[in-house]
């Protein structure tokens, strides 16, 4: 219990943070300081402000290139938050339908999914992540892709099984009895109560996308170097460990900050919504 | 024990065979795959002549016939960087990324029970508060990120590890941390939650009473019990490090079948990355049928239930 005192404070405490990295992100164009591509070699490897040399115009320092690294992480938020949204939409809208259809109606297209939930899984996601990528190359869309691709399996199987039960309680076969079509059943009767567990499941899907989406750009196989991209500052943030520490620091605490802030709301959502999904 | 067997073996024959397709089918759905072998100012003459002699002028199904008889044959093509056979390459660095992986396993493992143990005993105390705030930050924090952090600390600043490599046990201390963070905080969560439900129980109370150490109640009994459900999350995290290699043995340098794959990517050599793809989806199918098996062995429960 006495780590349930701190609880509210905690929870409020990221959806402070949330607010202000989708905030940041979302209007970066009018709130960073800085456009985030601008070199300026004469102000190469500033240092944060509170350091002893640091200054106020970089308040997070610069880079190799003298880019200011508060305007680079505003503008790497929105790619993360972007391709984390957009592909945790994608695959969610595809597994829960899939869900659906494979719950109520069983038989062999059942069969025919799960199997095939079970062969991706059956392999690492980050193998099939980089295989896509290699295949289709590197790109925003293709993040997106391949985190969607990636992402339907837990919606479709969670749907499923619930479905598997609902669909034999009263409520629907009442329904049915009312004649009632197999489409209204499922979209009037049995979608609402999926509903809380897939927000769940979203919730902490758009963290780990944040953090899949990052390593893929750490390892170039994301948005290209004219993006903006945390994990791209991370990638370029190696050759300058032992001079400029704060080019490592910085995308990587916005990164731990960002999921940790996610994963508080997830756990509170879950907590609030769908206490089942617990186990 | 037959029975469950043979189920399990054919499992493991359909999802190979299954990964197998979905690599093909990526293959053959990036375009034309006479591109990725023909010398760029190749005639139409020599294109078709490629085509026939590569298969490409074959239905489908008859090329992905003949791509499974190859890869069953261990023939996945040359590497176009190296002039090698890629699975020669694929099996050179394997034992490297097995190698990493099972050290990080180990490591969480050995940090992660003692740790989710003490803290169930002292629940609630400041030891507890101060695991489970570790395994918060371990959960949350990107473990590539804490790659680098650790080189700049421990390599840069202190100087006490190398940055980068492999050839000793030293160099394998900061990737195999690195690699075993989140396992390692999730492991410890599940092993304290476990304890606390099995410090609850009447034998424990039992042990205690017939005058048995704290110690051995501990590790001879509650421990005991919360195992299985640890061992399960390890194993799966099994799966999950497999992948985790690739970019874990990117930032240390460590000469795995991993960093193969993703230098492959870039040098745009693709029989080595699908001969990577593919080994590595074996492994990990193996590692996760024989974790089943070895329940079967250690939980009656699930024989039968299979």
């Amino acid at each position: 219990m006495s780590l349930r005192l701190g609880r509210g404070w905690g929870v409020a405490a990221a959806w402070v943070i949330l607010i202000l990295v989708v905030g940041g992100a979302v209007f970066a164009d009018t709130l960073a300081p800085y456009d985030p591509l601008e070199q300026s070699l004469r102000n190469r490897l500033q240092p944060v402000s509170w350091q002893a040399n640091g200054d106020w115009r970089h308040p997070l320092g610069t880079d190799q290139l003298g880019r200011d690294i508060l305007s680079r992480t505003m503008h790497g938020a929105r790619l993360s938050l972007a391709v984390g949204c957009i592909a945790v939409v994608i695959a969610g809208t595809l597994g829960v339908m899939l869900g659906l259809v494979a719950g109520f109606y069983r038989g062999v297209l059942d069969r025919l999914l799960m199997r095939l939930a079970d062969i991706q899984l059956g392999m690492p996601f980050m193998l099939l992540a980089v295989l896509i990528i290699a295949i289709f190359g590197a790109s925003v869309r293709n993040l997106v892709v391949v985190l969607a691709v990636g992402g339907w399996v837990i919606y479709a199987r969670v749907v499923r099984v619930q479905v598997l039960s609902l669909r034999e309680r009263s409520f629907v076969e009442s329904a049915r009895a009312l004649g009632a079509s197999d489409l209204r059943i499922v979209a009037q009767h049995i979608l609402p109560n999926v509903v809380p567990s897939v927000t769940v499941l979203a919730s902490f899907a758009v963290a780990q996308n944040i953090v899949l989406e990052s390593a893929l750009s750490f390892l170039g196989l994301g948005a290209g170097p004219r993006t903006p991209s945390w994990g791209g500052m991370l990638a370029d943030s190696r050759a300058y460990l032992a001079t400029a520490w704060w080019l490592a620091a910085m995308p990587g605490a916005a990164i731990m900050l960002t999921v940790l802030s996610i994963n508080t709301v997830g756990d509170w959502l879950r907590d609030t919504l769908d206490p089942q999904l617990r186990a | 024990m037959a029975r469950f067997a043979l189920r399990r073996a054919v499992d493991l024959v359909v999802t190979v065979a299954g990964v197998m397709t979905i690599v093909f089918v990526m293959l053959r759905l990036s375009g034309d795959p006479l591109g990725l072998v023909a010398p760029q100012d190749a005639s139409a003459e020599e294109l078709n002549e490629l085509r026939h002699a590569f298969g490409f002028d074959q239905p489908l199904w008859t090329q992905y016939a003949q791509f499974l008889a190859r890869a069953v044959q261990g023939d996945l093509g040359q590497s176009l960087q190296f002039r090698r056979p890629a699975v020669e390459l694929v099996l050179d660095t394997l034992p490297m990324t097995l190698l990493l992986t099972a050290a990080a396993i180990a490591l969480s493992a050995a940090i992660a029970i003692p740790a989710g143990t003490l803290a169930a005993f002292r629940r609630g105390r400041p030891a507890d508060r101060a695991i489970m705030t570790g395994t918060l930050v371990g959960q949350s924090i990107p473990y590539f990120w804490l790659g680098i952090m650790l080189i700049m600390l421990f390599a840069v600043r202190l100087g006490w590890l190398p940055t980068s490599g492999s050839g000793s046990l030293a160099h394998l201390i900061l990737p195999a941390l690195t690699l075993s963070a989140t396992s390692m905080a999730r492991t410890a969560r599940l092993v304290r939650a476990e304890m606390l439900g099995v410090l609850r129980q009447d034998y424990i109370r039992t042990a205690l009473a017939k005058g048995l150490t704290t110690r051995a109640m501990l590790f001879r009994h509650a421990l005991r019990n919360a195992m299985l459900p640890a061992m399960t999350t390890l194993a799966l995290d099994t799966g999950i490090l497999l992948g985790g290699a690739v970019v874990t043995e990117t930032i240390f340098a460590w000469p795995g079948l991993g960093r193969l794959i993703v230098q492959g990517i870039l040098l745009r050599d693709f029989p080595v990355v699908q001969a990577g793809v593919l080994y590595l989806s074996i492994t990990f199918v193996l590692i996760n049928g024989s974790v089943d098996g070895l329940y079967a062995i250690l939980d009656p429960r699930i024989r039968k239930a299979a």
